[in-house]
């Protein structure tokens, strides 16, 4: 089956003061288009790591990523920014909108360094505010915006270029547990109506919940993984799956 | 990714502005330089104009004169040798003279001409000294004894009391005695531009030098003789040091050859306090802005695109500081010395100037912060807490 993006025996290792430090051991996995998945682990598991190679940030130690059938090692510098441009969205736990910039600008922004036209950009930008409901506050600055509206212009921005992917690292981590809740639903939303492809990293097996498919990471391996069929096992499927892994 | 420029400097707006004033008055100190530079090299080359054909003699009397111009008021000549230079054969008679040189007044400073000095000259000879200058109002020949023509300085000088330069027709005092004022010069050279021009028998018996003058002027027939008549000068009188066009050029320029260093090491020190200022501040911006562009570099823009935000900011500060200069330097000229119209002349002459110095100080001074920039890796950047 086609995948979005796989991993081939990846790994990452962090020299830090001569110590060497294993983030992300020999991991394979491979999410299909469509699919909404989630990587859930305490903190230090190496989910953060896997996202950065995943994402084309980072560089693996062993192993490589593959985007389609294109090795991401293959890439240079330009062209591994070029694919974060135009095939990937990130989501950030802290937002990070630019601050200078208004809720549509940082929408905007994405569209500007992809080269888009004015016009296009115009009304793509409408559409993502419109999608997240946000339409109004388009011109409200990143610090005029409560948590949960900056998360959701975050979300605007990273879908401004229409990614294959979209890579949300904690996105509910700095919210409440109702905002956060409101941000899934409409990360979910975006899987089912739009059938945008999403990995998600959490430690929130609530946040998780929301996911078609876990993967639960500990010490930078997969310890185990599981589907989600539907509402109603979910909470003891993730139970199993924790308890599975204890 | 000027958009991004334009935000950020605004963000920042006491900061962006007093860099742009930094600038502004590093180019002002630039503009204010290569102008009086300028036109003291515009002012030498209207006296060389003069000194075309001809050959200039002089006696160097003290150490001082080895340096000063011509003519000097330190040289003497004896009558009876300014006679036999005057009757070389090839020299153009009517535009050869001997004259004789007095400051009237002491300089203003130290090492600066005196504003106004009387120039003896054997009258119908008069276009030995004035050359292609020109005289806009009366004559440009001495009618008698006790006339005199100005120059601008001069009429100036002496019109201070009245509140106005001196003009045609009307009578200025010198040693006691009255001259009546038949023509006026043109805005001329420093030498010639504070000159009391009068007969040499006046001036010799006005400064008590009935038998000498300071100079003698020979014009050659033909340009191609002025070596030759040279030659001759210095063969037939080795006291005297006899100068053509090229060799005054030497000596004027061997003269202010400081000055013009001093001049090129303050434009170098202006335009370095102009490049320093946009690069401290664009450095300070980068690692204030370091999250910023790894959230930029996280979403996909390329280093070029980092180099070219940071780079657009720095030209920006650089441009407008530069813009900004001139009507600076024209707001200090006005109030100083010229009218507007004189300072906006100048300004329209230096726009190329102050682009390449613009465009110089924002790229050169981006290269550091810009290359800072494009290091900040976005994992680093974005790493939380």
């Amino acid at each position: 089956m086609e995948t979005i993006v796989s991993t081939k025996d990846v790994w990452k290792i962090f020299q830090m003061n001569g110590v060497s430090v294993e983030a992300v051991r020999g991991i394979d996995m491979a999410v299909e288009p469509g699919e909404f998945v989630a990587i859930v682990g305490p903190s230090g598991s190496g989910k953060s790591s896997l996202l950065h190679l995943l994402g084309a940030m980072d560089h693996p130690t062993k192993g490589d990523v593959f985007f389609g059938e294109q090795a991401l090692s293959e890439l240079n510098d330009g062209q591994r920014a070029d694919l974060r441009l135009r095939r990937l969205g990130f989501v950030f736990q802290t937002f990070n909108l630019l601050p200078t910039l208004s809720a549509a600008g940082n929408v905007d922004v994405a569209m500007r360094l992809a080269g888009a036209g004015r016009s296009e950009r115009k009304a793509r930008v409408t559409e993502l505010l419109e999608r997240v409901g946000l339409g109004e506050r388009a011109n409200h600055l990143p610090r005029q915006l409560s948590g949960g509206e900056g998360q959701r212009i975050a979300i605007a921005r990273a879908l401004a270029n229409k990614p294959s992917l979209l890579l949300a690292d904690e996105p509910t981590g700095n919210l409440d547990t109702k905002t956060g809740a409101g941000v899934l639903e409409l990360v979910r939303g975006l899987c089912d109506e739009d059938g945008q492809t999403v990995i998600m990293v959490t430690h929130d097996f609530r946040a998780a919940s929301y996911a078609d498919r876990v993967l639960l990471l500990r010490d930078g391996t997969i310890r185990g993984e599981t589907r989600l069929e539907g509402e109603q096992d979910t909470r003891e499927t993730l139970s199993r799956l924790l308890t599975a892994e204890l | 990714m000027w958009h991004l420029a334009i935000r950020n400097l605004w963000k920042r707006r006491v900061r962006s502005l007093l860099t742009i004033l930094g600038v502004a008055v590093s180019v002002q100190i630039y503009l204010a330089m290569t102008t009086m530079m300028a036109s003291a090299e515009a002012d030498l080359q209207d006296q060389l104009k003069t000194l075309a054909g001809k050959v200039f003699i002089q006696r160097i009397m003290t150490a001082e004169s080895m340096v000063e111009e011509f003519p000097s008021p330190s040289s003497s000549i004896n009558m009876e040798v300014a006679g036999e230079l005057l009757a070389i054969p090839g020299i153009d008679e009517s535009m050869s003279s001997a004259i004789l040189y007095v400051p009237l007044a002491k300089p203003p400073a130290p090492g600066s001409p005196p504003p106004t000095r009387a120039l003896g000259i054997t009258p119908g000879h008069e276009l030995a000294f004035l050359g292609p200058l020109k005289i806009i109002a009366g004559e440009s020949i001495l009618q008698g004894p006790q006339s005199v023509i100005l120059g601008q300085g001069a009429a100036a000088y002496y019109g201070e009391e009245s509140g106005h330069g001196v003009e045609v027709g009307e009578t200025i005092n010198v040693l006691g005695e009255s001259f009546t004022v038949v023509g006026l010069l043109d805005r001329a050279p420093a030498v010639h531009d504070g000159m009391v021009m009068m007969e040499l028998a006046t001036a010799q018996r006005l400064f008590k030098r009935p038998s000498s003058v300071s100079a003698v002027i020979l014009s050659a027939e033909n340009i191609t003789e002025v070596p030759r008549i040279k030659t001759q000068v210095e063969n037939l009188h080795p006291e005297l040091v006899a100068a053509a066009q090229e060799d005054v050029e030497e000596n004027v320029r061997a003269m202010y050859a400081l000055v013009y260093d001093l001049a090129d090491m303050v434009n170098g020190v202006a335009i370095l306090v102009a490049f320093l200022f946009v690069m401290i501040v664009m450095i300070i911006a980068v690692m204030e802005r370091r999250r910023d562009i790894g959230v930029l570099r996280a979403i996909g823009a390329k280093r070029a695109t980092i180099f070219g935000m940071i780079a657009s900011e720095a030209l920006l500060l650089s441009i407008i500081g530069a813009l900004l200069a001139g009507p600076l330097w024209a707001l200090i000229r006005v109030f100083v010395e010229i009218g507007i119209v004189s300072a906006v002349d100048v300004i329209l002459t230096k726009w190329l100037n102050i682009g390449l110095l613009a465009l110089f100080t924002g790229l050169g001074a981006s290269l550091l912060p810009a290359w800072r920039a494009v290091q900040v890796d976005p994992l680093e950047a974005l790493r939380y807490e």
